[in-house]
């Protein structure tokens, strides 16, 4: 069952261009130029009941922008979206219970009330019967660590903390769909795993669907399953995480340690040497002729030493976010 | 409970917790009227007249206290919020939750002004016994019941006043000058300094078209009982007729707006 379909989604804004300095100031006065930013540009996709998704693209690129379209909170200009079997523009209540969108830089709860009350206020937004709302909470604080927590004022809690408040806020009534902005955004280390342990185990207990951004590639491989990578609004991957090295060309990484000094002239002869001290070298080669550089070098060589791993998930999304429209 | 009920006493609760912020509002209140009492007393000795503008020194006197009493009991402050929920995207929460933003802010704006909005109804009442015991004005029982309809009407009809300039900001990116003209503005056409029979019949007529003088002029004239009990009634009704005007007005921009909204930042 399709829990989000999207088809020949469009937006485009109209915004100012003003240039620097005041002479320039003074003329938008009268004389605005006017620009359109096609910043979502034909895009479809289906999402399955139960899947966790990760939704990829650099600053700009229109993930944002296709999240709101997805919640109502902007007028598509083009397409057809469907979510849980509404359409999210109309901003129908039924809709609006069904689902909970968090925001990274944005909070819900109010910083300076403890956040028990604003967890009441979404108590009664939602209208929660009462014996719920206190079951979930105690599950959710303290799945999270924040039973103790409750009642301080919000703004004195750490970042961290105040982030697992605004997550309890958000699945308080027990959402089906969950769009998640940048949810690890600021926060350390051990928060981060916090979080993202809790999200999984919300989708293995609960069968959530979940829609994620992050700039985070250890949130994104702990937790998802299948990827979009959305370039200049355009979407140019769809596929399972794991294929998205792969159809990149599957690099391979060898890193050798040797007894003689390495040449990079005669490493780049198989392919692209990433550092090179004397000693240790690093070379991406094609995944297809990996073997028999492998053999190769160990031929020529005083190798001490070697390994081959896959290249980071960083480096497949660069490829991606450098190339231009062009679709995998 | 009704989740907006709940907000109006939140709202409540946010005023209670306010309430030395307000004497201090109602104190400077008396300033203005102590300048209005030397202005008029000046005025009247000078032209030695019995009556101006078909007003006893006696009746002016009890209307600019009174009407600067109710200017003070309709006072706003949410139409900031709502511009900056409008231009920083504050109202995204508001679109993806079961929550409706005017019932939102009608709630709170209920709740947090009701204790302003009786505590200065409790000023006014002393005032109007002063009158009564030392400027010999008259009151009659049912012009105080009237009075208090027309208050009510005159709370809601503010509200909405301000809502709908509020809404200015889905297309204007700074709307402080805006408030802040369209308030002392307003509290002149709605006769919260001077009577509107200052400013000569023709005049009056225009300002009759326009909503203002049901936020101020009619409740104090309703109250003084200056105006027969017909025109208390049709100006009840027109009260009634404005606000849903307002009410219509709204849903329409807010329609036009929440479509042109561009949900900034996160």
């Amino acid at each position: 069952m399709n829990v989000i379909e999207v088809e020949g989604l469009c937006k485009t804004f109209k915004f100012y261009r003003k240039p620097q300095g005041l002479s320039a100031s003074l003329k938008n006065l009268w004389q605005r130029q006017v620009e359109y930013k096609e910043a979502v540009k034909d895009i479809s996709f289906n999402i399955e009941k139960g899947q966790v998704v990760a939704f990829l693209g650099a600053n700009g690129a229109g993930k944002t922008t296709t999240m709101k379209m997805l919640s109502g909170i902007l007028h598509p200009t083009g397409g057809k979206i469907e979510v849980l079997g509404h359409t999210p523009s109309e901003r129908e209540e039924q809709f609006k219970k069904r689902f909970s969108i968090l925001m990274g830089q944005k909070h819900q709860l109010w910083p300076d009330l403890p956040a028990i009350d604003s967890f009441t206020l979404c108590q009664r937004i939602y209208e929660i019967p009462t014996p719920l709302f206190k079951q979930r909470l105690a599950r959710l604080s303290e799945v999270l660590c924040v039973s103790h927590l409750l009642d301080i004022q919000v703004r004195r809690l750490s970042l961290g903390e105040r982030m697992k408040m605004e997550l309890i806020a958000a699945l308080l009534h027990g959402p089906e769909l969950l769009f998640l902005d940048e949810p690890t955004i600021g926060l350390d280390f051990l928060s981060q795993r916090a979080v993202m342990r809790f999200l999984q185990q919300l989708v293995r207990e609960d069968n959530i669907t979940i829609l994620l951004t992050s700039h985070n590639m250890a949130d994104i491989s702990a937790l998802c399953e299948r990827v979009l990578v959305i370039q200049n609004g355009q979407l140019v991957f769809d596929d399972d995480i794991t294929h998205l090295q792969n159809s990149l060309g599957g690099f391979r990484r060898i890193h050798i340690e040797s007894e003689s000094p390495l040449h990079s002239d005669y490493l780049g002869r198989y392919g692209k040497v990433i550092n090179n001290d004397i000693h240790r070298a690093e070379l991406e080669v094609d995944g297809g002729i990996a073997n028999r550089v492998l053999q190769q070098l160990l031929n020529d060589i005083m190798v001490k030493d070697v390994r081959v791993s896959t290249p980071p998930l960083e480096d497949s999304l660069e490829r991606l976010y450098t190339r231009r429209g062009q679709v995998v | 409970m009704n989740k907006y009920m709940w907000l109006l006493g939140m709202g409540l609760q946010k005023a209670l917790a306010y309430r030395v912020n307000y004497a201090v509002t109602i104190l400077a209140a008396v300033f203005p009227i102590i300048l209005q009492w030397a202005l008029w007393r000046s005025i009247y000795g000078y032209t030695q007249a019995d009556t101006l503008y078909g007003m006893s020194y006696a009746e002016m006197l009890s209307y600019v206290v009174l009407a600067a009493l109710m200017a003070q009991a309709l006072r706003t402050g949410f139409e900031y919020d709502m511009a900056e929920d409008i231009k920083s995207g504050g109202l995204n929460r508001f679109i993806v939750q079961p929550l409706s933003y005017f019932g939102y802010r009608l709630s709170v704006f209920v709740g947090t002004n009701l204790g302003y909005f009786v505590a200065t109804l409790g000023v006014m009442a002393i005032a109007l016994w002063v009158a009564i015991r030392y400027w010999s004005l008259s009151i009659d029982i049912v012009d105080i019941a009237l009075f208090l309809l027309s208050a009510v009407g005159a709370f809601f009809l503010q509200f909405m006043l301000f809502y709908l300039l509020s809404l200015t900001a889905f297309w204007l990116h700074e709307v402080w000058a805006l408030f802040e003209s369209t308030r002392v503005i307003g509290l002149v056409l709605s006769g919260g300094v001077v009577p509107l029979s200052v400013f000569g019949e023709s005049l009056q007529y225009w300002l009759s078209l326009l909503p203002f003088q049901y936020l101020i002029y009619f409740p104090i004239q309703t109250l003084t009982g200056a105006i027969s009990f017909e025109q208390v009634i049709s100006g009840l009704l027109i009260q009634l007729v404005w606000i849903v005007v307002m009410m219509l007005l709204i849903a329409a921009i807010w329609r036009r707006g929440s479509r042109s909204y561009l949900a900034l930042g996160g």
